[in-house]
């Protein structure tokens, strides 16, 4: 008889000290041996769990629904029971328990395999374990950095596609900027073009009314002249109705005088610049009365000046209004022995109303339209000289400030005109 | 021509003015030695004694100018300019008797030192009142230096 190198008690402490998780199970699943890194691995104290049954010492966790440890493990063993061969399970969540009845979390990579009698039988199961429980966490771990990853890409890739519309929306509104700017630019460039035009044609204007009023006035003159020298010097042999011819052409070279002067002005006021300033009405019909009265002579006119509030206005200007409208006055109360010129002044919203009343000729109100006309006249040059100008020119000048001017009238009884500034 | 003392000295290009300026000077008696010249450049010739009045004594000047401003060759700004610009004819009195009443004309004889603007009247009879006015102001009433 040979002598045994290892004795069976020797064998079992072999056994119990392999490094290895070690379960050893009869056919009938009770445990009847377990290597000490076993016990260790799964809490349990070998001699609590020799002898009893494996899913009694290791059931699943109560509290995890989806345990599916034990159901595995069954089929796993009874695939060896009845196959007698080795059998690799996948990776289990086989949760363990401590000591205090609470459940663990732990993952196996078991191997069941059958130790098998001379008569063929399986005798025991032999149930290894790996305890890969940290190798899942790791990859738990890593698998929940790679969703968040993913995760993360995915945004990216939302963003990009975002940023990307976005851009071609920017493209688009940049696009319509650039095309806009080109239009505006394109029609800075027209303003510019008509402003030189108007400038050109103010220009040539001024130049057209420098000639009139320089060319057209020496011929004039010479017409005057020469006739008035006819009179003098062969007065003496001319006859009655010689004298009335050539006085009718004398009056009506000072006339068209006074027409090209009235023109001049009336188209020097459309180019003018108006420069507006406080203005005191009040002072400038004082001043306007004085300069007008002298050629008026002994006269009985009644002036009748009332508050004149002032008004934002060109001072030159409103000089020429007043002139004009008050020499109209005096003008067409000439023929009243008692003349009574009104003037006064009421402020509503934003504007000034200045009135200006006589009680002179006045007019037909049939024609009232076409008393601010250019030349248009409601009295025949024998009852009342002028040219019909200093109307027209009063209104272009009240428009250009942005007012307006309307007169009233009653034949012979007087007239009545309106006008407004800005206040 | 040399040493006929003109007093009067008019340059006006436009031959009717000129004549009724005369004729109205004439009728105040003080038409008796004016010379008209029809343009700026005889007028300077004149006044500066060049070209054909080369032989004329410059200290011989006239009482006073009656000046155009449009005038074809040289205007009378121009001759305006050169006049008071040389130390020897500054000093004789300009009037500058004109159709323009444009401000322009107006302030640039002031700037160049323009003795007196005058408008010329349409109506005749006030042109013959305003040279005969004229006339006895710088003939017989101004004071002119020795």
């Amino acid at each position: 008889m040979e002598k045994e190198l290892v004795s069976a008690a020797g064998f079992k402490t072999l056994f119990e000290s392999a490094p290895g998780l070690y379960l050893v199970l009869l056919p009938d699943l009770t445990i009847v041996a377990v290597s000490n890194a076993y016990a260790k691995a799964t809490m349990t104290i070998r001699e609590e769990i020799i002898g009893r049954g494996l899913f009694e010492v290791f059931p699943d966790n109560p509290c995890d629904k989806n345990a599916d440890g034990v159901s595995n493990l069954s089929a796993s063993l009874n695939y060896v029971l009845q196959h007698k061969a080795a059998h690799t399970m996948a990776v289990q969540k086989y949760d363990i328990r401590r000591p205090d009845g609470t459940f663990e979390v732990r993952y196996w990579s078991p191997l069941n395999t059958p130790v098998i009698n001379a008569a063929g039988e399986v005798v025991y199961i032999i149930h290894r374990v790996e305890d890969v429980t940290a190798f899942i966490r790791l990859k738990e771990e890593e698998a929940k950095s790679n969703k968040v990853a993913e995760g993360l890409y995915s945004r990216l890739q939302e963003t990009e596609i975002e940023i990307y519309k976005r851009s071609a929306e920017i493209q688009e509104i940049n696009k319509k900027l650039l095309e806009e700017i080109n239009e505006r630019k394109k029609h800075e460039e027209a303003i510019k073009q008509l402003n030189a035009n108007l400038l050109d044609i103010n220009n040539e204007l001024e130049s057209f009314s420098y000639s009139v009023s320089h060319d057209l006035r020496a011929p004039l003159r010479a017409v005057s002249g020469y006739s008035q020298i006819l009179m003098e010097d062969y007065g003496t042999r001319l006859d009655e109705e010689a004298h009335r011819v050539i006085k009718t052409i004398i009056d009506n070279a000072a006339r068209m005088g006074v027409l090209i002067d009235d023109l001049l002005e009336f188209s020097r006021l459309g180019r003018k610049e108006l420069i507006k300033v406080p203005y005191s009405m009040h002072d400038g019909v004082t001043v306007v009365r004085h300069e007008l009265m002298p050629a008026e002579g002994e006269r009985n006119i009644e002036w009748r000046i009332g508050q004149l509030a002032p008004a934002m206005a060109d001072s030159a200007a409103i000089k020429q209004v007043l002139t004009n409208l008050i020499s109209n006055a005096l003008k067409y109360t000439r023929h009243k022995p008692h003349a009574i010129i009104e003037m006064d002044s009421k402020t509503e919203a934003g504007k000034v109303i200045y009135i200006i009343k006589d009680n002179g000729a006045g007019f037909d109100m049939k024609y009232a339209n076409k008393l601010f006309g250019v030349f248009q006249r409601l009295h025949s040059a024998s009852e009342f000289e002028g040219t019909g100008v200093g109307l027209a020119i009063v209104q272009r000048i009240i428009n250009k400030h942005g007012g307006e001017i309307w007169a009233e009238a009653v034949r012979d009884q007087g007239a009545t005109f309106y006008f407004s500034l800005p206040a | 021509m040399t040493n006929e003392n003109i007093e009067i000295l008019i340059i006006e290009d436009n031959i009717t003015d000129a004549e009724m300026t005369i004729r109205a000077l004439r009728k105040s008696n003080l038409a008796n030695h004016v010379l008209h010249l029809k343009d700026g450049e005889e007028g300077l010739d004149y006044i500066f004694c060049r070209g054909k009045y080369s032989e004329r004594n410059i200290e011989n000047c006239p009482k006073v100018i009656l000046l155009d401003l449009k005038m074809p060759k040289v205007n009378g700004i121009e001759v305006l300019q050169e006049i008071k610009s040389d130390e020897r004819t500054k000093s004789i009195p300009v009037v500058v008797l004109t159709s323009s009443k444009e401000d322009p004309d107006i302030k640039t004889c002031y700037k160049l030192g323009v003795n007196s603007y005058v408008v010329k009247p349409v109506v005749f009879d006030s042109f013959a009142k305003a040279v005969s006015e004229l006339g006895l102001y710088w003939m017989i009433i101004n004071q002119p230096p020795k």
